[in-house]
This record gives C-alpha cells, sequence and structure tokens, in this order.
C-alpha cells in the first residue's frame, strides 16, 4: 500500500511499507510496519491451503472405508469413529483454526509465520483469547468467500490496514523483518592495537552495512561492479592509512574498511 | 559518539537480549528464574534507550532499523498478556457469561421478539397459502409431513446416535456463531438469520398441526428444544449487541463501542458452545429414542430450560472481592 507517508528509503520490502508509530511506557515510539495486502493475502492462502488439504485427506480416506462398508446395514465401530473424527476436524477447523493459532502460537497462524508476520493489540501488546476470537469469528463477513471483497477493501482503504474484524478487537497484522545480525557490523571487539580509526559519517557506514547485507544475494559480476563503486565513493576518507593505496580487490579492501571504522 | 563506537559499546547486550527473548517466545514465562526475568527489563530499558538515542543521531540506519525490531520483540514479551489458565476458564463460564446476558437484557429481548414475530407470520402464511411452505421447507421433510410420519424417523434411522447429535451441534455453533457475526453487517445477517429460523419453524409447527402431528412433534423437540431455541436467541442478541455499536454508539465513538460491546458479545456467543454440545446430544441420544416415556422427555426438557436461564439470569453474581481479582 502507497498511502500517507513517502516509502522509507530503507525500507527492506517494496509493498510493506506503511509504518505504525506506537508508543511505549518508556517514552520511546517505536516504529512497527504494517503488513498489507500482498503478505497477508498469500498468509491467508498458506493458511487455506494447509485447512483444506487437511479436508482433502480425510475425505478421500473416509470415501474409502465407506466404500468398502457399503452394504452393511450398520456403522462399523472404527467407521462411526472417523465419521466423528471427520466431523470436529471440518468443525474447529472452520471457526478455530485462525483463534487457536494466534492464541496459542502469540498471534501467528502457520501462513503467518511463514510470512513474518504477527498480529498485535493497537497498543502493541501481544493478542489475548478475547482480541483473537472477536477478529477471527467475523471471517465469515470479511474474509471468506465473495465477502473477502469486503476485507479486500479495508486492507486497501484503511490506514493501518485493518478489516473489520480488526477494528472491532483494535488488532493490527504487523510485518517482523527478522535481524540479520550476521552481516550487522562492527563485531564488539575493539580496533585493533595500534591501527586508527577511519571516520565515517553515519550514511557512509550505512552504505557498508547495506552492501554487506546485499553481497551474499547478488551475482559475482554485479557484486564486483557494486563494490567497485563504493571503493571509489569512499577512497577518498582513508587518506593517510594503508588502504589509500590500491594493492587489496574491492571486496576484500571493504572489509578490510569494515574492520577499521 | 561515532555510530560505530556505539555499535561496539552496546552490541553484546543487544545480542544477549535477543538470545533471551528466543527462549521467551518458546516457553511460559513461569519457566524462567527471577534473575532472568530481572536482566530481561533491564535489557530491554538499555535497548529502549539506545533506540531513543539512535533515533536522534543515526536517522536512516540499518541501525535503527534493528533496534526498533528489538524493542518491539521484547515489548511483545514483557506487556504479555494474561496466560490460558483453568481458573480464567473457569470465571469466564461462572461470570463473565452470565454478566454479559444480564447487562444486555434489552438485546436478548428484541431477539425474542423479532423471532416470534417471524414465527407468527410463518403461522398465518402457511393457513393463508400452503405453497409458501414449498419454498423454506426441504422436499422430503414435506413429503413426510404430507404422508402423515415425522421426517425425524427417516432422518435418524439413517445414521447413528453419535455422528447425528455430533452434526446436530456443530451445525447449531455454526449458526449462534453465524449469528454473532452477522453483527458487524449492522445487524442485517442476524436478523435475517432470526427471521428466517422463526419463519420456518411456524411453517413447520403449522403443517404439523394440519395433518395431526403436533404430539409426535411436540414430544420430539420438547427435551432438546426449549434450551436449544434460548440459545440461538441468545446468540442473536450477540449479534444485535455487536450491531448496536455500529447503529447507535451513544457517546463513544463507533469503534471504542465496536471494541466494548464486542468483547461483551464474543462472550455471549461463546457462552453458547457448551449448552448447544449438551442439547445436541439430547437430541441426537434421547429425543429420537422411542424407548423413552413422553413424559420424560417433558421433564427433561423443562429441567434443561429452568436450568439454562436460572445459569444466565440468577447464578454467577460477583461479590466484590471477586471483581477485583477479575482484573
Amino acid at each position: 500500500m502507497f498511502g500517507g507517508k513517502p516509502m522509507s528509503t530503507l525500507n527492506p520490502s517494496f509493498w510493506d511499507d506503511v509504518r505504525t508509530p506506537l508508543s511505549t511506557p518508556e517514552q520511546v515510539d517505536l516504529q512497527l510496519e504494517v503488513a498489507n495486502i500482498g503478505s497477508r493475502g498469500l498468509a491467508l492462502m498458506i493458511d487455506l491451503s494447509i485447512r483444506y488439504g487437511v479436508f482433502l485427506v480425510l475425505y478421500l480416506l473416509f470415501g474409502i472405508a465407506t466404500r468398502f462398508h457399503l452394504f452393511e446395514a450398520e456403522m462399523t465401530m472404527g467407521l462411526k469413529g472417523f465419521a466423528l473424527l471427520l466431523i470436529f476436524i471440518v468443525f474447529i477447523s472452520e471457526w478455530f483454526y485462525f483463534a487457536l493459532f494466534e492464541w496459542l502460537w502469540n498471534g501467528q497462524t502457520p501462513g503467518k509465520r511463514l510470512l513474518n508476520l504477527r498480529v498485535i493489540k493497537v497498543d502493541g501488546s501481544p493478542v489475548g483469547w478475547l482480541e483473537v476470537v472477536l477478529r477471527n469469528f467475523t471471517r465469515p463477513i470479511d474474509s471468506a468467500g465473495p465477502m473477502a471483497l469486503v476485507g479486500l477493501a479495508f486492507l486497501f482503504f484503511q490506514p493501518r490496514a485493518q478489516r473489520p474484524g480488526d477494528l472491532a478487537a483494535r488488532t493490527i497484522v504487523i510485518r517482523e523483518t527478522p535481524i540479520d545480525w550476521k552481516s550487522f557490523f562492527p563485531e564488539s571487539k575493539p580496533i585493533a592495537e595500534g591501527q586508527s580509526v577511519i571516520p565515517l559519517l553515519p550514511q557512509e557506514v550505512e552504505l557498508l552495512q547495506r552492501y554487506r547485507q546485499r553481497a551474499g544475494a547478488l551475482t559475482a559480476p554485479r557484486r564486483a561492479e557494486l563494490a567497485a563503486t563504493i571503493r571509489a565513493t569512499l577512497q577518498p576518507r582513508t587518506r593517510g592509512t594503508y588502504l589509500e593505496q590500491g594493492t587489496l580487490a574491492d571486496a576484500e579492501w571493504i572489509e578490510a574498511l569494515a574492520q577499521r571504522i | 559518539m561515532t555510530m560505530t563506537s556505539f555499535i561496539r559499546k552496546n552490541r553484546a547486550r543487544w545480542e544477549r537480549l535477543e538470545a533471551l527473548l528466543t527462549q521467551y517466545e518458546s516457553k511460559a514465562p513461569t519457566q524462567f528464574g527471577r534473575e532472568t526475568i530481572r536482566e530481561l527489563s533491564s535489557l530491554y530499558r538499555g535497548c529502549t534507550s539506545d533506540l531513543a538515542y539512535a533515533q536522534t543521531y543515526y536517522p536512516n540506519t540499518t541501525l535503527l532499523q534493528f533496534l526498533h525490531q528489538l524493542a518491539g520483540r521484547a515489548h511483545h514479551q514483557i506487556y504479555r498478556s494474561e496466560p490460558f489458565s483453568l481458573t480464567a476458564f473457569t470465571r469466564f463460564f461462572r461470570y463473565d457469561v452470565p454478566e454479559a446476558a444480564r447487562a444486555n437484557l434489552n438485546y436478548l429481548a428484541l431477539a425474542v421478539i423479532i423471532f416470534l414475530t417471524a414465527f407468527a407470520l410463518g403461522l398465518t402464511a402457511v393457513s393463508t397459502d400452503p405453497g409458501v411452505a414449498a419454498l423454506v421447507v426441504p422436499q422430503p421433510i414435506l413429503e413426510d409431513i404430507y404422508a402423515g410420519k415425522l421426517w425425524t424417523q427417516s432422518l435418524f434411522s439413517a445414521m447413528p446416535a453419535s455422528v447425528s447429535s455430533a452434526l446436530i451441534f456443530t451445525n447449531n455453533i455454526s449458526i449462534a456463531f453465524l449469528c454473532f457475526a452477522g453483527g458487524l453487517t449492522c445487524g442485517g445477517y442476524t436478523v435475517l438469520l432470526l427471521l428466517l429460523n422463526g419463519f420456518i419453524l411456524g411453517v413447520i409447527f403449522k403443517l404439523c398441526a394440519d395433518h395431526n402431528l403436533l404430539w409426535p412433534l411436540f414430544q420430539f423437540v420438547t427435551g432438546h428444544g426449549f434450551v436449544e431455541l434460548s440459545v440461538i436467541l441468545v446468540a442473536g442478541a450477540a449479534g444485535l449487541v455487536l450491531a448496536s455499536a455500529l447503529l447507535s454508539p451513544g457517546t463513544y465513538s463507533r469503534l471504542d463501542a465496536l471494541n466494548l460491546r464486542g468483547k461483551s458479545a464474543v462472550r455471549l456467543a461463546l457462552g453458547c458452545v457448551p449448552p448447544l454440545v449438551a442439547m445436541g446430544i439430547v437430541e441426537g441420544f434421547i429425543s429420537p429414542a422411542p424407548s423413552i416415556p413422553a413424559w420424560a422427555k417433558i421433564t427433561l426438557g423443562l429441567v434443561l430450560l429452568a436450568t439454562y436461564w436460572f445459569y444466565l439470569l440468577i447464578s454467577g453474581q460477583r461479590t466484590v472481592d471477586v471483581s477485583r481479582q477479575a482484573r
């Protein structure tokens, strides 16, 4: 969704760019990323596939079981138990799949977990059973079958992408990007003895940071190209150190610089 | 302080916080010692102050983004909601459900009026034109009634009692929940469901009366029917409560009213589950059984009815102390 705020330069994802501020008792505004139509729709599809996949398997098994008992007047105990199981599973998954998962998994269902989504209360605290039931029991009128169009409209036009059930329960769905500590630098150890610190501006550190985060996912030629550009930009800052001379390859030069800032 | 020395100085604490959070997210807080809990809260406070510093001096950086996420995760763990407990569960059915019912008696009355109106409409509609029945009652049931026998005999001989009672109560609970959810359509769907159910009941009663089936029908429904109807009316009231927040929020904003009355409505809706399960069992096992005499079924039905309404209207009055504990 592209409502309201300008797209942040930092944003790792293209479509989830709405952030919602949340004031904590510690007087700090947390910025959380509101999940939007794309990820929520996908999560819903995953959850529905899981539910209907289970139905399909059970239904086929039941069909096979009845096929061989078709001409017996009385249902056998096993078949009776199976029929009961089928009825309960269909019923529970119909009404309680979302509610149970979101309650037990702290605001996540399998689909939401795969896409790093989480339901939280508007005030930032985790959802309790009351919110979870309220937002999921209203699904028949805002996200099941043709009524999904209603939910869709809300996801588009509501600034925090809340569907009617979310509004009633005062919940929002946020997207949590997992923190990648490995590529994050510098390490907590101090700079090696005898080496001076190369002072960089926060934007320049950020440039290195983002390069390191992306480097693993790039193809070799593209990585070399980026490294060369970054080196050209930062070379002037290394005046007076051994990094000023061009003995190292671009990628290694960047790593060496990262150890010195 | 330069950004890099800020990171070098504090990074170890952030990583420790993240490690603790990973543990916390998978276990209940009671499984942790006092020391770890203290450590978590002090690390969290440290993290928020680092976040505030970074917001001022290092805007638009990955560092700031990481700190936001870390503080957000810690916030989730520290400001947790009440975990499930047996006390909370019994408190819900013992106090919260009847309290919600007593607080919304006017909506319950409205649901009753809507239902009775539709019932009367059904009666008169069939009296004026018997063809109406074909519109709302399934064909096989109609044929049974015209043939002078109750459709329940053929229906219940087709499957075992356990399966039919499971089908009955899952179906009834679905209707109750739909009545509740329909509240968000400004009550339109809820009212429609109540009208339709009342109308069909009226039609069937009139048809059975015309074909000398009133006594067998009464014998069949008396065991479970009174409570089942009451519960559906309570579910209808739940939907109407939700609708009232949208239609007449009073001094609240619509959203605030929706949240406030929604909680009350959820209590009513969930309170419908146990009685409907019980009635499904009665309807599957006792009501169709020819061996049980009519007077026993009638007594059972009346006792259940009295119990249910005693539960809703009289039981579970909190003393002051209990309500203090409750929140």
